[in-house]
């Protein structure tokens, strides 16, 4: 079955992966395409109705809301990329090791795994930011943390329902060092749950970075985020143009349902019939179109 | 059921301890110093080196933790950096204003989610199923501060309905309460809303397909009693969990939406107090919401063995 079988077969990925495109095409290009600075101020045009002009208008310092709004996309995308990555790598190499090592290493990895997962992610992210300093790097960086003793605590499962297997055996009869079993028979083998799960996680990163930067922890002024924009936009409730409310919460709320979509969508791919719970028409559907495919070739 | 409650009590320890350790490690991970974070940019050296010998910042990190752990163990959290006020009387102050929003959204998100995810259940795959699956699918996915400002906009600004910022506690009379807290409660439960009618869909679609099930329909009894007293009891250790995890999660929620509608509740303070890096209260806050996660866990492992003999 080709690779990418499943995204073809799924009309609500292929609507997710069309917007996704879209975000990232803006967030590289935005420099080019953004008709306006998005940091130049004009102070004899603020919170000015959309227009010609300002196809968004203006915000309250009158920097050009469209502008913004694409140079946001670059911003929030960029954090939420950064969570994912920071949380893969301390969770994936902890997951590993605590599996395939067993015995103490496992039950002292897994207690902090527990303590950290007892508290409320923002919570503990915005305390990692005030020891940290606010800043969207900073922030980015909590947000991975707190994600991190989930990633380890899958991937620790993972490793256990793939050690027991007989090629891992077999490699370690033939002299496999442990670190090269883990990474060259283990690894590929647990991999995929995990790669699910940061499509997951990618969706929540982005809220998180949406929402410290409203709190003012993120994204500093005058960088551009699409929580940061809301919360210029909320100080000025009454007054800013009802758009600038809307437009850069509307953005948000469209990639993480896409990047929820495609993450789900993925899943079901790998796993088409685990569970009722995902029983999905979708998933039976795909399932019926491939069966059709693999009888006829 | 005593013992069982020592054992899981002492498992809890290990966990907390650890937490502990994670909450007073935040002021030493940073590169600034807390005495100078204390006193300003514009301190002297010996003003610095007097504070520092005060807060025992002197002393090895072992032994201030040491020191720090015994003072929270009796209550005392320390006093505010930046206020005049000892950090268990803010929290004092927060924590019922606090409560009573995640109650509310708490509340909201079972007595809504609960039936949708019957409903979806009883319809599985059909438009009805599909409508509520796509509808719980926004709800994770809206940013619940923005979602405040669009209601707080439309139904308190324009149609007046409701104050658009504030909170008033019971103490303030129920009216009062009641008008002050519905739009915020009404926010934070969105992703819970959506979180609960999830995985009652699913548990109950798998209950309706136990053989019991069939069972029943052929002795006849109504499909109404089949869904809600027998498929909806198999389903119970699902719904204990998820409210488990929804303690959790609206508590989460309530930390932005306060400060959107300025509600001078545990999540205002935190964030206020992180700008301002005014460590004893963030650490104070932050313990206490580790501290109610960690009951709200032991309270539904508790529940589970009521509701399912079988775990031990």
């Amino acid at each position: 079955m080709a690779r990418f079988e499943w995204l073809w077969a799924d009309t609500r990925a292929k609507v997710a992966l069309a917007w996704l495109i879209l975000v990232l095409f803006v967030a590289v290009t935005a420099p080019l395409i953004a008709p306006n600075d998005p940091i130049e101020q004009n102070l004899t045009n603020v919170l000015a109705e959309p227009s010609g002009s300002h196809l968004l208008g203006t915000d309250d310092v009158g920097r050009d809301f469209f502008s913004r709004l694409l140079h946001g996309a670059r911003v929030s995308l960029f954090g939420s990329f950064l969570a994912v990555t920071v949380a893969l790598t301390l969770g994936v190499p902890v997951g590993l090791l605590a599996g395939y090592l067993g015995g103490l290493v496992d039950n002292v990895a897994m207690r902090v795994v527990d303590s950290i997962l007892g508290f409320p992610a923002i919570v503990l992210a915005i305390g990692i930011v005030a020891a940290l300093g606010p800043g969207l790097r900073n922030a980015m960086v909590a947000i991975g943390v707190t994600f991190s003793p989930s990633v380890a605590r899958l991937m620790r499962g993972q490793v256990l329902a793939t050690k027991n297997h007989l090629y891992v055996d077999a490699a370690e009869q033939f002299g496999s060092p442990w670190w090269r079993t883990i990474v060259r028979h283990i690894l590929p083998n647990a991999i995929q749950p995990i790669i699910v799960q940061s499509a997951l996680l990618l969706a929540v990163a982005f809220l998180a970075e949406a929402a410290l930067s409203f709190i003012g922890l993120g994204a500093q002024p005058p960088t551009a985020s699409w929580g940061a924009m809301l919360s210029r936009s909320a100080q000025f409730l009454t007054v800013s143009p009802s758009v600038q409310i809307y437009a850069p919460g509307l953005a948000i709320t469209l990639t993480v349902l896409a990047i929820n979509a495609l993450g789900d969508s993925l899943r079901d791919s790998l796993d088409p019939v685990a569970g009722t719970e995902r029983r999905t028409r979708r998933a039976l559907a795909r399932l019926a179109k491939a069966e059709k495919r693999q009888v006829a070739p | 059921m005593l013992r069982l409650l020592g054992t899981r009590l002492a498992a809890v320890i290990p966990t907390l301890l650890f937490a502990t350790f994670t909450i007073f490690g935040l002021q030493h991970i940073g590169p600034a110093d807390p005495a100078t974070l204390v006193l300003g940019e514009n301190a002297t050296e010996e003003r610095i080196a007097e504070v520092r010998e005060q807060l025992g910042l002197n002393d090895p990190l072992v032994v201030q933790y040491g020191k720090w752990v015994g003072r929270v163990a009796t209550g005392d959290l320390g006093g505010s950096i930046i206020r005049t006020e000892q950090v268990s009387t803010i929290i004092g102050r927060a924590l019922p204003t606090t409560a009573q929003l995640v109650l509310s959204g708490v509340t909201i998100s079972v007595l809504i989610g609960i039936p949708l995810g019957i409903l979806a259940a009883t319809r599985a795959n059909r438009p009805t199923d599909v409508a509520v699956t796509s509808g719980s699918a926004v709800g994770v996915s809206v940013p619940n501060f923005w979602l405040a400002l669009v209601l707080i906009t439309a139904v308190a600004i324009n149609w007046g309905l409701v104050p658009a910022r504030g909170f008033a506690t019971l103490s303030d009379g129920v009216g009062e309460a009641f008008r002050h807290t519905i739009l915020p409660a009404l926010v934070v439960s969105t992703s819970g809303i959506a979180i609960v009618t999830r995985q009652v869909r699913g548990a109950m679609i798998e209950a309706l397909n136990a053989p019991s099930v069939r069972t029943h329909r052929a002795k006849g009894l109504p499909w109404r009693t089949i869904v809600w007293k027998h498929a909806l009891r198999n389903s119970a250790v699902t719904i204990v969990t998820v409210v488990g995890l929804l303690v959790n999660t609206t508590l989460g929620a309530t930390v932005v939406v306060e400060s959107v509608f300025a509600i001078p509740g545990m999540g205002s303070r935190v964030i206020s107090a992180a700008s301002a890096r005014d460590f004893p209260v963030i650490q104070g806050v932050v313990l206490t919401y580790v501290l109610i996660v960690l009951a709200i866990n032991l309270i539904i492992d508790i529940a589970y063995r009521i509701i399912d003999p079988r775990i031990s």
